[in-house]
């Protein structure tokens, strides 16, 4: 200020003698690149990226793209059409949302690598900074060559801004990540240290994401060298889980209860707060859809507050019609209701599925000692709100009247099975809400996952959810295992990493011992039940709505098949092509120096 | 002559006060007769206007004395005078006479005249030039022209009244601006801000910052500067043209006290066409029955409130409930006067304008004064303060007409005992949203209020050093500050919440100053008679400041509190880490010289040269120089012209220069890292600033210029009762600063880079008649404005580049286009019979949706089907203007019309959780606009399909571009002038009182022929729906409607 006062001064007299320094820049309310500099500037670069993780995991566009469109879901009725859901007409302009983040990211962390080598900080410091970009580099990259084929590959820092862009062939990518993986992996600390805390990448993450990375490379040539090191990779893992903290929950569904997020189950997740400045999380603030909010216990929650009618009933085309009063009104415990996906229940009347439900008849299909649909599903809505009819209420065909007492009666009971009567009988017995029986799912009425419930969220039920994203928990180590043993021809060590997760599902708190080592037992498979197919169901029942279906299906080249197979939706549009994604339009338009950036084929 | 100034400072307080009025003149005559000198008579005379009236107050000076009168009440002047003397007659807006005394005559009656004459002084840039020497394309507008059209901002004035001038509304809510270009836009931008293609506004010589504040009744007059010769002299800040606004000074004369006085009622244009009652159950049913994915289904069926209400008739207009009546008022006092050395104006302004939504309302007041000091006979010193305090509270914002689309008519919304039914959706999905009547319910407790205070000072010292050469300095100091309070209670429609923790208070605060400091020499000389020459050096600096900060707190216990205590809530105070916080520094140095040279008033020849340097290029870049060169002939002056009766005025002028557009940003060359935040588990140990590389530096970008050459015609027949002026200009503009979208791969999404290069080309014309003149009968004049500008890309970063539709730019097509698909209509039934519909392969669609153009005919619809279908550039635009009067009666009409350019209705189509469109259009969750929809008994290729599933599916944006023409009435203006000799006795010179409708008609808009909307002019401007990239072009959205006014009003002068 006194530099300027002076110019002033001297500007007076007519004479420009020191005017000159008007033209002087000298920013105080930005960062500029500079800054990468210094030790906060290389941290900050790296937790800058795990913000643009959570930017896409968990948020509403990301998890359409990464779950919709798959044999697992169906479009719910807020879906909001699209594309992603059925592969009609999908195409550049609709799809891809993470491209351009993931690119931004990608760069970030070259520049860290770089100005990373010359810190002056603790060589142990400095070794885990660099570990965490080269496994977060490792990371993004997986993503886009799973998602898009060839994409450019960059290594170094950019400082000057082109208009051109080519893409790098697949194979050389992949040797990128496992390079990265490699590296990350023998550098980073075994359990989450400062500042990295909560379940940051680990040596247990980064070996983790390398065997992915090596299964899923060596699908796309049958290249037997990858199955066999991702294999031995995922069996180090379980046999060192004592030094890394990790462990499988004895009952499943621990391993969804909020107090348990960041607990010995969990390896890998993209975390969320309270605080208003780390959290980006302002309470009351409902949810604008805006980065880092997430949304993901609600996507598959129907519209229980508007279409829990008590008299509702069948109409003349078999279908349940909403109707009467509504026992239920929007809360924390049941959700905000979304309805844009919903597990696929499609019962199938022809073809080599005709009578089956893929959710029911296929993925779950031993509900009765496999307690993942019960500890996946929510099946029972007890009433939040007092409602009531008469004998003479429109469409009540029970011939009494009823009053629904908030906590006490059950509004809508949605069973896995038919009940004859549904919806206001069994059999002869009036029931005082409704029973909404497989037959009567529709695209507004189905089971709720409750697996990411955040009845945390209180009065504030429209927030988004503070619960980490868990992007890796344990058991898909034993379950990519499996998937390697399988491919290296070694179907007995696949069956026994796939018992363990199975025998764990038959643990319930409710049953006594011995039922609990008789359901053990019947989850129990063999050798000869290994098929790719009993895996993917497998990954159905343990990770359902876990945010990587597509790219499971994809990966085991099962995608078209399996989509055929089972989503009446998609079915008739997929093609072949559509393992790969297209190319984000605006990356083709503005491409427009050198050579042209080719889309995907067939779109 | 010191008792004359304690005579006039007297009569200045005396006049106050009506009553005594007479008496001061009595005083008068006692003083002045004591300034008679042995040698001198007494002559006396009278001074009347052109309709005869007497002149009240004019100025009697002896020339080259302090000795002078004043006249009285009829217009009578007495004064001691010698032979030879010369005696200047003169009054504020009236040319000065000059009679001499003469021996023998002692009656010297004046008769004055209306001061535009061909020869005025009008302002230019760094000085005054006289109005047949100017070589460049200038639009001088007065004060009484602008005030044709009351209005609380001169842009509101000026629309349809200036040639090559575009005004576009872009806000309908009080106190809203609008959207200036001159000659079009230069610059490819994505941004709409007037910083980048919009005018330099400078207020008496010193640059001011935009045109918000600017009191319209400050104005005296307003000059546009428009090509290279008149702009270039701003060097680096002209090339979007200059508006030179004069501000009410001093004269010398005696003290005249005006006061302007208007109120006056506003109603919205019309009503919005929301579906009622039966119109949305109807919709809903079909969204339910053409379920694209389940047929027959919906997740929006009708609540159980709703078909109760539907049974007992509820049939709720949420417009007849919400829009009401606003009113304006205006209140304006000035006060001019001076004697030789000394003159003054000073003025007190008010302003209120409460909107058609309840609590929305504008206020301003202003406070000026200007004083003109001469001391000695070389020094003169000036001030001007312009001090200005402005309010608005817009508390529900903007959005409320597109909240009450959506309402269901089948809502009750009062309960029984008369309180608000707060959720009028209950029962539904959307149950959660409270009704918006609680902006009328909860008005003491919702705050939205912005307030502005802004300090506009310049001080000029002038020095004659020698004959013809003077030393100029001027200084301005500018100083604003806006302050926001915003509260957000619980249970409101501005916070759905109901828990008082969710509470949310705001707290912004912008600071802004400049600090402007310019020395110039002036030096003026005629040679041998008709060698006239001009010339003037400048050297300026100019440092601006920006600072703001912006807070915002949840949890305030109490409503009552707001944002008086933040310490209060319950939540920690935040930073907003998006807006409202930054700080930034620009410098700006320029050296320039200017000659004007004109021969025995014929041929005139003005050269310009700037050099200008900012600290916003990287060093090396920093400076750039801008010459330009006019050219005029008086043609009329010409021997060979002089016989030629009928052309009064013929005047050829030409030019040729560079200016340049100063739009990169403070720091925008440096590249910069976003900043974000992570935790690292729950932990306060785990919390970490993140940082991303989102723009890379761009250290050798440069200057863009823009080369402009302009010829003008000006002439006049009759006398001059027929004048017009005519021009064609041409600008280029290269090395255009932009922000360039690059591949996403490449790291950042932008970076900026010098490339493009645009041009523009265009016509004007201005037309005045006076059709009837007849001083006590009926007179009618017109003025007749008609333009066009037709602005291209001519080349992108490189010359085979031909376009980048990532940003939306083609070779050859104007700067802001539609890049769309070609809806060809709807898919019909028989479409599907005949096979047509399965020709298309992918998106595979059914009857009732969007069809659109298969432009390479492969089947499928993709990027590849988009195609130009269109701009946002007017073919023409125009003004009409009639101004009638007949004996005290005066009429003006004004006309105002754009013709030819698209507009985007962006609640024409939808998404299905708001963003860019309509919320949930066609979908049937919500009410909407009452639209021309497809069911299979109304086959109609206007709109698509109702849907449950999605509302509308593929290509919806294209149901958005619409024909904006449209041809208005821009405003009725009667007025009556009184001249009763009572009211004069009683002191006052003139009085006029008027009626005015501003908006009363429309005549012509197919867009609001269609019904789709109620204002063709728009509101706002946005982001293309879909693919669509600029946002410069206009949307016509349910935003704050807009309004029709009725005024009366009054003027006074004392």
């Amino acid at each position: 200020m006194k530099k300027f006062q002076l110019t002033i001064i001297a500007c007076f007299t007519f004479i420009a003698f020191g005017c000159e320094s008007v033209l002087v820049e000298e920013p105080q309310s930005q960062i500029v690149p500079s800054l990468f500099n210094t030790s906060a500037g290389v941290l900050g670069g790296i937790a800058g990226v795990y913000n643009d993780i959570r930017s896409q995991w968990g948020t509403e566009g990301f998890s359409t793209e990464m779950q919709a469109g798959t044999d697992e879901y169906i479009q719910g009725s807020s879906s909001g059409g699209g594309p992603a859901h059925t592969y009609n007409g999908l195409n550049g302009t609709n799809f891809g949302s993470a491209w351009g983040i993931a690119f931004t990211d990608i760069n970030t962390l070259n520049g860290v690598l770089k100005f990373g080598e010359e810190l002056k900080d603790p060589e142990t410091v400095k070794k885990q900074y660099l570990a965490q970009a080269k496994f977060l580099r490792g990371f993004w990259y997986f993503y886009l060559v799973q998602t898009w084929g060839d994409v450019p590959l960059h290594t170094e820092f950019i400082t000057s801004a082109s208009q051109a862009a080519k893409r790098d062939p697949a194979s050389e990518v992949y040797k990128q990540i496992i390079k990265d993986f490699t590296e990350a992996a023998a550098d980073l600390p075994n359990t989450p240290t400062a500042p990295f805390l909560g379940k940051a990448a680990t040596k247990a993450v980064a070996k983790f994401f390398l065997a992915k990375a090596l299964l899923t490379r060596g699908w796309l040539t049958d290249n037997q060298a990858d199955y066999a090191e991702a294999a031995k990779i995922s069996s180090e893992i379980i046999a060192e889980k004592g030094t890394y903290g990790l462990d499988l929950w004895q009952d499943f569904g621990d391993a969804f209860v909020p107090a348990n997020d960041y607990g010995k189950e969990t390896m890998f997740v993209s975390d969320h707060s309270n605080d208003a400045k780390y959290g980006y999380y302002t309470v009351g603030g409902g949810a604008s859809g805006g980065a880092a909010l997430n949304l993901t216990p609600w996507f598959t929650n129907w519209n229980y507050p508007s279409l829990s009618g008590v008299n509702s009933y069948i109409n003349a085309a078999g279908l349940l019609v909403n109707s009467g009063p509504s026992g239920m009104v929007r809360d924390a415990f049941y959700g905000r209701p979304y309805s844009r996906i919903r597990p696929n229940s499609h019962k199938w009347t022809s073809g080599e599925n005709a009578g089956k439900n893929y959710i029911l008849d296929q993925a779950f299909v031993k509900r009765d000692i496999d307690s993942r649909f019960s500890n996946s599903f929510y099946t029972v809505y007890i009433a939040n709100t007092t409602s009531s009819y008469t004998a003479t209420t429109a469409n009540n065909s029970r011939g009494i009247g009823n009053t629904l007492r908030p906590g006490l009666d059950t509004v809508v009971w949605i069973t896995d099975f038919e009940v004859p009567g549904a919806p206001q009988f069994i059999g002869s017995q009036p029931f005082k809400g409704i029973v909404v029986p497989p037959s009567l799912w529709k695209n507004d009425i189905f089971p709720a996952l409750k697996k990411f419930m955040d009845p945390s969220r209180g009065s504030n039920f429209n927030d988004p959810s503070t619960r980490p994203v868990v992007l890796t928990r344990f058991s898909e180590v034993y379950l990519i295992g499996a998937e390697a043993y399988l491919q290296s021809g070694d179907k007995q060590k696949a069956a026994e990493l796939l018992n363990v997760i199975r025998q764990r599902a038959a643990f319930r708190k409710t049953n006594t011992a011995a039922q609990n080592t008789a359901a053990s037992e019947a989850m129990k498979i063999t050798a000869n039940d290994v098929t790719i197919d009993f895996i993917l169901d497998e990954r159905t029942r343990e990770l359902h709505g876990e945010w990587m279906r597509h790219d499971d299906l994809v990966r085991t080249k099962s995608l078209v098949r399996r989509i055929k197979a089972w989503n009446p939706e998609a079915g008739p549009f997929i093609k072949d092509f559509h393992v790969l994604r297209p190319i984000p339009q605006s990356q083709i338009d503005r491409t427009v120096e050198g050579p042209k950036f080719p889309q995907n084929t067939g779109y | 002559m010191p008792l004359l100034h304690e005579f006039l400072a007297l009569s200045y307080l005396m006049k106050l006060n009506l009553r005594t009025r007479k008496i001061a003149f009595s005083f008068a005559f006692v003083f002045v007769t004591t300034l008679v000198s042995a040698q001198s008579m007494k002559v006396q005379g009278t001074v009347l206007d052109e309709k005869n009236l007497p002149v009240i107050g004019a100025t009697v000076l002896i020339k080259n004395t302090d000795t002078g009168t004043i006249t009285d009440v009829d217009g009578k002047y007495t004064i001691n005078a010698k032979v030879n003397d010369v005696l200047v007659i003169s009054y504020v807006g009236y040319l000065a006479q000059e009679l001499t005394v003469v021996s023998g005559t002692d009656v010297y009656d004046a008769q004055l005249s209306n001061n535009f004459a061909l020869d005025e002084v009008i302002v230019v840039g760094y000085g005054t030039q006289n109005k047949r020497d100017v070589t460049g394309s200038v639009v001088s507008l007065s004060e009484t022209t602008l005030k044709e059209v009351p209005a609380p901002n001169m842009l509101n004035q000026l629309k349809g009244r200036a040639a090559g001038v575009s005004i576009v509304s872009n806000g309908t809510g009080p106190g809203a601006q609008g959207q200036i270009r001159i000659r079009g836009n230069r610059t490819l931008t994505t941004d709409n801000g007037d910083g980048l293609d919009g005018p330099l506004v400078v207020v008496d010589g010193i640059p001011y910052g935009g045109l918000n504040d600017i009191n319209p009744d400050d104005i005296a007059s307003m000059e546009i500067l428009k090509d290279a010769s008149s702009t270039a002299i701003f060097g680096s800040r002209g090339a979007g043209g200059v508006v030179l606004i004069t501000t009410k000074r001093g004269r010398v004369s005696k003290p005249v006290l005006t006061y302007d006085a208007y109120h006056g009622v506003t109603n919205i244009m019309g009503k919005y066409d929301f579906m009622n009652a039966a119109e949305y159950v109807t919709h809903k049913d079909w969204a339910t029955k053409l379920n694209s994915a389940t047929p027959n289904s919906t997740a929006y069926p009708l609540t159980p409130v709703e078909t109760a209400n539907l049974a007992a008739g509820v049939d709720t207009d949420w417009q007849d409930l919400m829009f009401r009546q606003g009113f304006n008022t205006s209140h304006q006092l000035g006060l001019q006067g001076g004697v030789e050395n000394t003159q003054y104006s000073m003025g007190l302004g008010y302003f209120k304008e409460t909107g058609i939504i309840p609590n929305q309302d504008f206020d301003r007041a202003t406070i000026r004064l200007t004083l003109d000091q001469r001391i000695g006979s070389r020094v003169k010193i000036g001030l001007n303060t312009i001090n200005t305090l402005s309010r608005t509270n817009n508390p529900g914002g903007n959005g409320v007409p597109g909240f009450l689309a959506g309402l269901t008519p089948l809502a009750k919304p009062y309960n029984d005992d008369g309180t608000v039914n707060l959720q009028p959706k209950i029962g539904s999905i959307d149950a959660a949203q409270i009704s918006p009547l609680t902006l009328i319910s909860r008005e003491d407790d919702i705050l939205n209020n912005n307030r502005s205070i802004r300090t506009f000072n310049s001080l000029y010292g002038e020095v004659k050093l020698a004959e013809g050469l003077r030393y100029r300095f001027n200084a301005g100091l500018n100083f604003s500050q806006s302050h926001f309070n915003g509260y957000n209670p619980i249970n409101t429609y501005v916070n759905n919440a109901t828990v008082q923790s969710s509470s949310s208070a705001d707290l912004s605060n912008v600071e802004y100053w400049d600090v402007n400091l310019q020395h110039l020499l002036y030096y003026d000389k005629v040679f041998a008679e008709k060698h006239k020459l001009g010339l003037t050096a400048l050297f300026e600096v100019t440092k601006n400041h920006s600072l703001g900060s912006n807070f915002n707190v949840k949890g305030v216990p109490a409503d009552y509190i707001k944002t008086a205590n933040f310490s209060l809530a319950s939540g920690a105070t935040i930073a907003n880490a998006t807006t409202g916080n930054f700080f930034s520094e620009t410098g700006l140095l320029s050296y320039m010289a200017r000659a004007n040279y004109s021969y025995a008033g014929k041929y005139m020849l003005t050269a310009t040269f700037r050099r200008d340097g900012s600290s916003t290029l990287s060093p090396g870049n920093q400076w750039f120089n801008y010459p330009a060169i006019g050219l005029g002939w008086n043609v009329s002056d010409e021997a060979f012209m002089k016989n030629i009766d009928v052309i009064s005025n013929l005047r050829v002028r030409g030019s040729w220069g560079l200016s340049g557009n100063r739009n990169v940003g403070a720091y925008a060359t440096l590249g910069a890292l976003s900043s974000s935040y992570y935790n690292f588990g729950t932990s306060i140990a785990g919390q970490v600033l993140g940082y991303t590389v989102t723009s890379i530096p761009a250290s050798d970008l440069g200057w863009q210029s823009t080369t402009k050459s302009d010829i003008g015609v000006e002439i006049g027949l009759f006398k001059n009762r027929v004048t017009g002026t005519f021009e064609i200009y041409r600008q280029k503009t290269k090395d255009i600063l932009l922000s360039v979208n690059l591949p996403q791969s490449n790291g950042a999404g932008s970076t900026l880079k010098n490339l493009g290069r645009t041009e523009g080309h265009g016509f004007e014309s201005t037309i005045s008649v006076d059709i009837l003149r007849n001083d006590n009968g009926f007179n009618w004049s017109a003025d007749l404005i008609y333009f066009f500008n037709r602005e291209k890309i001519t080349q992108l970063t490189t010359p085979t580049e031909l376009d980048n539709k990532g940003n939306g730019w083609f070779v050859g097509q104007p700067l802001t286009v539609i890049y769309d698909y070609n809806m060809l209509g709807i898919w019909q039934t028989s479409d599907a019979s005949d096979g047509t519909l399965s020709k298309q392969t992918s998106p595979v669609q059914l009857p009732g949706q969007i069809r659109v153009e298969d432009v390479d005919g492969n089947g499928k619809i993709d990027a590849a089907d988009r195609k130009i279908i269109g701009n946002f550039q007017p073919k023409w635009e125009g003004g009409f203007t009639n101004n009638f009067s007949y004996k005290g009666f005066d009429l003006s009409l004004v006309t105002y019309a754009r013709m030819g350019q698209k507009v985007v209705v962006p609640y024409l189509s939808g998404t299905s959780g708001g963003g860019t469109g309509f919320s949930f259009f066609n979908q049937g969750r919500s009410n909407q606009y009452n639209v021309d929809y497809w069911t299979p008994e109304n086959p109609t290729n206007a709109f698509p399909r109702p849907d449950a599933n999605a509302g509308v599916k593929d290509f919806q944006s294209v149901l958005t571009y619409r024909d904006g023409s449209f041809i208005k009435m821009r405003s009725i203006n009667l007025g009556y002038t009184l001249s009763l000799e009572s009211l004069r006795k009683a002191g006052i010179s003139s009085a006029r009182i008027y009626v005015n409708a501003v908006n009363p008609f429309i005549i012509y808009s197919p867009l609001v022929k269609s019904g789709l909307a109620i204002d063709p002019e728009g509101n706002g401007t946005g982001n293309l729906i879909g693919d669509g990239v600029p946002t410069r072009q206009l949307n016509v959205n349910l935003n704050t409607p807009p309004v029709r006014q009725f005024t009366v009003g009054l003027n006074i002068k004392f």
